[in-house]
């Protein structure tokens, strides 16, 4: 039988299906991207092609405007083809390859070095290469191979240490050069050799031995699995500088945007194998990235530290992830052992070691203990806190006396899904937003200055405490029309209220970028989770806010987070600014810092028996201190005494009430 | 031995809220009711000053009620096909307000026009010369046509209106700002959602103290224990100086506790719960009680026997009885 | 005052060892805040430790027992003046009144009448729980009589009052095992009283004429011997009662010693209705025991009721009971709505479509009380949950047609819940509040 040919623009791929294959799918084939967050269940309006050439069948959907519909939109997982197509995927809907997160690696290049060069932190990585010179034997010293090297090593290395037979058998021939004729054997003495020793557990073992000084070439791979992007630096362990660094969108976006919706695919099945391969291959695609740009060979490095949270861990080792969700949310492992890299498909020098970073349960990850580390704040005396304004909106409270960690499940709003014009942090994404009134005058910057395609996390927020202040949206974020009716639209679907940030057109995009009240109120919502989730521990801990010295943020949100944005939207406590520090992507960080020091690898096995995990499900007053919070900046304007002040200037001046 | 002085020291007071106008206010009644005003727990004289005694007013219909219990037909059967006979009757039986809901302009009641409503209000307020709550019919797109009518038409009289809720409020502030009444702002049994009501009312200029709270009320039995404790907190809130929870409190006891099995269940439970003719006041009645004890300003009662006794105990509860 | 989390976890080693079973030290301290857990959970805390973290804990109000092996009730250890701010612990106990002035027969009857006070309500059985036989004659033998025919024939403890500590003493010996409450009207007599409760193994209940006096009383009674008192304000009368109570919670919370003990209230109003308002707000209002002459049932089932309300714990999650409800005058075609046990999404939903005016049926999964989205991410609200509680539910055998709605938020589930079930499974709208539309407009039984 004849299939279905279909061709997808831009990127020109092709394929040709059965009938009874969605056009997703079909893309998918091909191996052209279209977003799909919520998996392809025809929920998230995400999956937006349009249909050039041909025809396709389906279900309506309230996702489109009548007007995209005439213009030949559909939604690909809802849709199935009936001829031979020509389908374009617009800007909006496709990823782009590398995100380049630029300016986010250059301050993590200098982040770590700050970190290196802090209270002494000698050089120690986790795997080291030892260049030795080792004396000839003699008739008085006549010790074997295997012992003279071992002795060696140990003295550089001092501690157990461990080797395979498959070292023995070629170390004879490492050490010495041999000359054979047809009468006779003579071996010369060399002993030039270069031992590659990997801390594994509690002994060290000694991975290979090469010919020659080849240490020089000792490389290791920070790796941070996030839901949304994983992230790559390359270090050179002989100096603790990072090279380079290369960052992708995570292939399991197609099983879906968040957690649970990848679990569930885990039930298919195939599917554990899948979302396994997705992460193998991402990295693959990293180091590829990396070794190209860097001139670096793979076989140079030795090992990868990866962090992320507890089910991204469990999909990159392969473990199971069912357990992880259903009470009592119990992991396969928190502390995986170091396991051979190549067990996992991991292409690095073949006797090359993965580490983990450890984690706390289900909720508090391998990322989070590694910003945990990464802050210094569990050796600190004054009280820190740590938030990750991510899906899983985690947050740590503590210094080196305690550390309380729990999780709110803030939702991907702040990660561009679930918003209409919500975009990850790349090429495009507006990030960030200003407005003067009157008028309103709206101006705003994007990712890579390229044209604006939607909003990334830190323009969401901008835009918030921006419609906020200018009086467009009042203390419960419902839209003010009347404030500036001409900066309004309204949805076709319900009358609701949409405010217009860019018009269609002028230049790209093929539609116009709009906040909508539903995305107002899923913001607020976010926020006052993550804010909830503070609140919550604070008073359970029994602490103030002003005694908070210091608060970390991390999140792959954006490049630019406005604090004060922040805090008047509520997201942040009312605390002066110099005692807020953004500090991106705090996962890397901290598995670069376990790679270059055995120190803080240590430190951080014992840093994650320390932390106390609170279940805020179990706590009776979150519901109310959430509901409390979903207000800007909150129902208590007296928590925000910055933001009250802003707002009565504002009402004096402009006599325009709140 | 003495024992420790319990009185606690609270620096908030609730507020006190007046409803109606006489002639000399620019009105038509013949008197006004005043409730709040409580510095201290419900009823205890040690701990602050004593509020207004709790104001009790009866429920009056627009339009002849649908699905009422017996008891309450024999208490108002003769009188509830006219609002105006049913006004009279609610004032004979010692209501401190009428409470008058407007169930005719809902659009599948009967979907009256907003000069019907008018009409209603104008005979009510003729016909008694009792303070008047009006509440609308809760279809927002109704409701916000015929409330402004009628609080034009009321002007003057001091009226309490409901309600605002955290969704609809702009419309029924406008009117009550324009036409001087008070206003009944309603949440779903949250304090924070309490206060954000009143946060987005006083945004518009509407005075913080001319706003009567009502947390939504459940029956005794069926969740009476949610409303108790917010209002307990919500007390404490006040006398703690929170001047977004300093409002008095109305309770739509009526309406819920006749919902009930046990205010409406007639044979099959005479045996298991006894009659019907006693079980159904005692209910109303309890639960205005032990609801007065968390803390509330202004009941809406319908059966007689249930409204005497609450009356006789809040008199003893604010005078005291010697016994 | 109670202590936070980061409070106690000072007292505590900080070694993490675990062999309390929490993971940390300060895991255990915010279980201890909590009052989830006791401190001799801990093998390794310091007798320092230990005086200064019980201190801080120790109940303000006795425990007091009455009645014994399955009749066995327990009153006091109340730590709060406001339910919300953790719960109340111990439901008051009702205990209706027969005087031994009454004619046999008389007393007969009203004892048969006491031992039926058992009533079902929301699924719950609910009973007075005890009967207070009153020495009003006097007389040592009739009170010994009836206080053995009293327990006899209703089969509960009693509550013994009399004012002479002998005759207490007779009854009290008739009733040996049976552990009654024994109460003293007289506080001329309240020392000898003490001296019988304690030589009978029976809690004693004393009252004086003013709170001054009961609070010299109290700690003579505590020296005699006695630990299991209760006490009576000694006022009557629903205000000066309502105060007298709450002046001796508020002192006991203080910690003042006299005080501290559960507290035993009279109804005494001329009317039915105004003594059952009485009970109630007694009951609600810090009594542990109230004694009173109420007997009809209609009159004793809204006491219970406020009970039931004022004692549950407002900590647990709010949930109704899952089972299938109906909303007006629901027929073979009217629509059904799945949703979870959580009360808050129940009641909305419920409210909605009563707003909406469309007779429909509601499925109340069982979710342990969890919200939509929290079920479905803790697997609690999937396709086989689901189907699970449509099966059971008998719907099938009351609508005619296979179509239900689900809450919008988890359209994802539609797909395994139409192969499980079998139903067409309709994605209904994400909020709450689009439900009357959604009935209205888009609802269709064919």
């Amino acid at each position: 039988m004849a299939g279905i040919r279909i061709r997808f623009l831009p990127e020109d791929r092709e394929t040709t299906v059965d009938e009874g294959v969605t056009l997703l799918e079909a893309a998918r084939r091909a191996g052209a991207y279209v977003g799909a967050i919520c998996g392809g269940e025809g929920i998230c309006g995400k999956c937006r092609v349009i249909v050039r050439e041909g025809e396709v069948e389906g279900q309506s959907t309230e996702f489109l405007t009548r007007d995209e519909i005439r213009r030949g939109y559909v939604l690909a997982c809802q849709v199935y083809p009936r001829s031979d197509l020509v389908v374009e995927v617009p800007p909006e809907s496709r990823l782009a390859g590398y995100v380049e997160i630029g300016e986010d690696s250059q301050r993590f290049r200098d982040f770590s070095r700050q970190l290196i060069r802090r209270p002494p932190l000698r050089l120690s990585p986790l795997v080291e290469k030892f260049y030795l010179t080792l004396p000839e034997p003699t008739l008085d010293d006549p010790t074997a191979d295997q012992e003279r090297l071992l002795s060696a090593v140990v003295r550089k290395r001092p501690g157990p240490l461990q080797m395979g037979l498959k070292i023995t058998r070629e170390l004879p021939r490492l050490l010495r050069t041999r000359e054979v004729s047809r009468s006779s054997w003579k071996w010369h003495w060399d002993g030039q050799v270069t031992a590659t020793v990997a801390l594994r557990g509690s002994v060290n073992e000694l991975l290979y031995v090469e010919r020659g000084d080849t240490s020089r070439r000792n490389f290791g791979l920070a790796l941070d699995v996030g839901t949304t992007t994983v992230v790559a630096h390359l270090v050179d362990l002989t100096t603790g500088i990072t090279l380079e660094a290369a960052a992708k969108y995570n292939s399991q976006i197609k099983f879906g945007a968040d957690v649970i919706t990848r679990i569930n695919y885990a039930r298919q099945p195939g599917g554990p194998e899948a979302l396994h391969q997705a992460v193998v291959e991402d990295v693959e695609t990293l180091i590829d990235d990396l070794v190209h740009h860097t001139q670096v060979g793979r076989g140079d490095i030795q090992c990868i530290v990866a962090a992320g949270n507890t089910s991204m861990l469990h999909f990159l080792l392969g473990l199971e992830v069912d357990l992880i969700r259903l009470s009592p949310f119990v992991p396969a492992a928190s502390a995986p052992p170091p396991v051979r890299a190549a067990e996992i498909g991991l292409r690095i020098h073949p006797r090359g070691i993965l580490y983990t970073m450890p984690m706390v349960g289900s909720f508090v990850g391998g990322d989070v203990t590694a910003g945990i580390l990464a802050s210094g704040m569990y050796r600190a005396e004054e009280l820190s806190l740590l938030l990750d304004i991510g899906t899983n909106g985690e947050v740590v409270l503590g210094n080196k006396d305690f550390l309380v960690a729990c999780s709110a499940s803030a939702g991907p709003a702040f990660e561009g899904g679930s918003v209409r014009c919500g975009m990850r942090a790349g090429s495009g994404a507006i990030d960030s937003l200003r407005i003067t009134m009157p008028g309103p005058v709206v101006s705003a910057t994007t990712i890579d200055g390229q044209p604006p395609l939607g909003f990334c996390g830190t323009g969401l927020i901008d835009a918030l405490a921006e419609l906020f202040l200018a009086g467009l949206l009042d203390r419960s974020g419902r839209f003010q029309v009347d404030a500036a009716p001409k900066c309004f639209c309204f949805s076709e679907n319900d009358g609701t209220p949409e405010f217009v940030v860019v018009s269609r057109g002028q230049p790209a995009p093929n539609r116009d970028i709009v906040l909508t009240q539903a995305d107002v109120e899923n913001l607020i919502r976010t926020k006052a989770s993550i804010y909830a989730a503070v609140d919550s521990l604070v008073e359970s801990v029994g602490v103030r806010y002003e005694d908070i010295s210091r608060v970390y943020i991390a999140g792959a949100f954006g490049n630019r987070l406005n604090v004060p944005s922040c805090v008047t939207i509520g997201l942040l406590p009312d605390l002066p600014p110099e005692r807020i520090h953004f500090i991106g992507n705090s996962s890397v960080a901290g598995a670069k810092l376990v790679m270059v020091s055995r120190e803080m690898y240590d430190q951080m096995q014992k840093i994650t028996e320390r932390i106390t995990y609170q279940d805020l499900i179990i706590d009776p007053g979150y519901m109310e201190r959430f509901t409390s919070a979903c207000f800007l900046p909150h129902t208590d304007l007296e928590r925000f005494p910055s933001v009250a002040h802003q707002l009565s200037a504002r009402l004096r001046s402009t006599n325009m009430p709140l | 031995m003495s024992i420790p002085d319990v009185k606690e020291k609270w620096p908030g007071r609730v507020n006190v809220v007046t409803i109606g106008a006489t002639a000399a206010e620019g009105g038509t009644r013949g008197r006004t009711v005043a409730i709040g005003g409580a510095g201290g727990i419900p009823f205890l004289s040690f701990d602050g000053p004593m509020a207004h005694p709790p104001a009790i007013a009866i429920d009056v219909l627009d339009k002849q009620p649908v699905g009422w219990p017996k008891p309450l037909e024999e208490a108002y059967g003769d009188v509830w096909a006219d609002p105006v006979l049913w006004a009279r009757r609610a004032k004979e039986l010692g209501a401190d307000l009428i409470n008058l809901r407007l169930t005719g302009i809902h659009p599948d009641e009967g979907d009256w026009p907003p000069s019907k409503a008018v009409e209603i209000v104008k005979a009510v307020l003729e016909a008694v010369d009792l303070p008047l709550i009006i509440w609308g019919c809760d279809v927002p797109e109704k409701d916000q046509r015929v409330m402004p009518k009628v609080a034009e038409a009321a002007q003057g009289e001091r009226c309490l209106l409901g309600a605002v809720t955290q969704t609809e409020y702009r419309t029924l502030t406008a009117a009550a700002q324009a036409y001087g009444h008070k206003l009944i702002a309603a949440s779903p049994c949250d304090i924070n959602i309490a206060k954000q009501v009143n946060i987005l009312v006083t945004d518009m200029g509407y005075p913080l103290t001319d706003i009567v709270i009502y947390p939504s009320t459940a029956a005794l039995g069926y969740g009476m224990e949610y409303i108790y404790s917010i209002l307990e907190r919500g007390r404490l809130a006040a006398l703690s100086g929170d001047k977004l929870m300093a409002q008095p409190v109305i309770l739509d006891v009526g309406f819920e506790a006749w919902r009930v099995k046990e205010a409406r269940a007639t044979e099959e439970m005479d045996e298991a719960w006894g009659p019907l003719s006693c079980r159904g006041p005692v209910w109303e009645a309890v639960t205005a009680t032990d609801l007065l004890q968390g803390g509330a300003d202004l009941l809406i009662m319908r059966h007689p026997e249930a409204i005497r006794a609450v009356r006789e105990t809040g008199e003893l509860l604010v005078q005291g009885d010697g016994k | 005052m109670a202590l936070t989390g980061l409070e106690i976890y000072k007292h505590l080693p900080k070694t993490n060892c675990k062999d309390c079973g929490f993971p940390t030290c300060l895991a255990f301290a915010m279980k201890m805040a909590a009052k989830q857990v006791s401190l001799d959970k801990c093998p390794h805390v310091t007798a320092a430790a230990k005086a200064a973290l019980e201190a801080a804990a120790r109940p303000p109000i006795q425990l007091v027992t009455i009645g014994a092996d399955a009749q066995e009730l327990k009153i006091g250890n109340e730590t709060q003046l406001y339910r919300h701010e953790e719960k109340f612990y111990r439901p008051t106990l009702l205990a209706v009144r027969v005087c031994d002035t009454l004619e046999p027969a008389a007393a007969s009857a009203r004892l048969e009448a006491i031992a039926a006070l058992s009533f079902e309500r929301v699924g719950t059985k609910v009973s007075v729980e005890m009967v207070a036989v009153d020495n009003a004659s006097a007389d040592a033998a009739r009170f010994e009589s009836l206080a053995r025919q009293a327990v006899e024939v209703t089969g509960r403890p009693a509550v013994l009052i009399s004012a002479k500590a002998e005759n207490l003493q007779r009854a009290a010996r008739a009733l040996a095992g049976k552990r009654p409450l024994l109460y003293i009207s007289d506080p001329q007599q309240a020392l000898a009283a003490a001296a019988v409760a304690k030589s009978e193994n029976c809690p004693l209940a004393v009252r004086a004429d003013g709170l001054e006096e009961l609070a010299d009383l109290t700690p003579k009674i505590e020296a005699a011997g006695l630990e299991q008192i209760v006490i009576d304000p000694g006022v009557r009368g629903l205000k000066a009662t309502l105060e007298a109570l709450t002046r001796i919670r508020r002192a006991a919370l203080k910690n003042f010693r006299p005080f501290g003990y559960p507290t035993i209230a009279f109804t005494s109003a001329a009317s039915a209705m105004l003594q059952v308002i009485e009970a109630s707000t007694y009951v609600a209002k810090y009594a542990s025991i109230v004694v009173t002459d109420l007997i009809e049932r209609w009159q004793l089932l809204s006491v219970l009721a406020t009970r039931q309300d004022v004692f549950t714990d407002p900590q647990k999650p709010v949930a109704v009971q899952p089972k299938l409800y109906t909303v007006g005058e629901v027929g073979a075609d009217s629509p059904v709505l799945v949703t979870t046990n959580f009360s808050l999404t129940y009641y909305s939903v419920e409210g909605e479509v009563e707003a909406s005016r469309v007779p429909a049926y509601i499925l109340s999964v069982d979710t342990e009380g969890t919200s939509v989205l929290t079920a479905w991410a803790s697997d609690k609200f999937n396709a086989g949950t689901i189907t699970k509680a449509l099966k059971a539910s008998g719907i099938e055998q009351r609508v005619s047609h296979r179509k239900l709605i689900l809450p919008g938020l988890v359209a994802v589930l539609s797909a395994g819940v139409e192969d499980e079930s079998g139903w067409l499974a309709q994605v209904g709208p994400k909020e709450a509040s689009g439900i009357p539309s959604y009935l209205k407009n888009q609802w269709k039984s064919n």
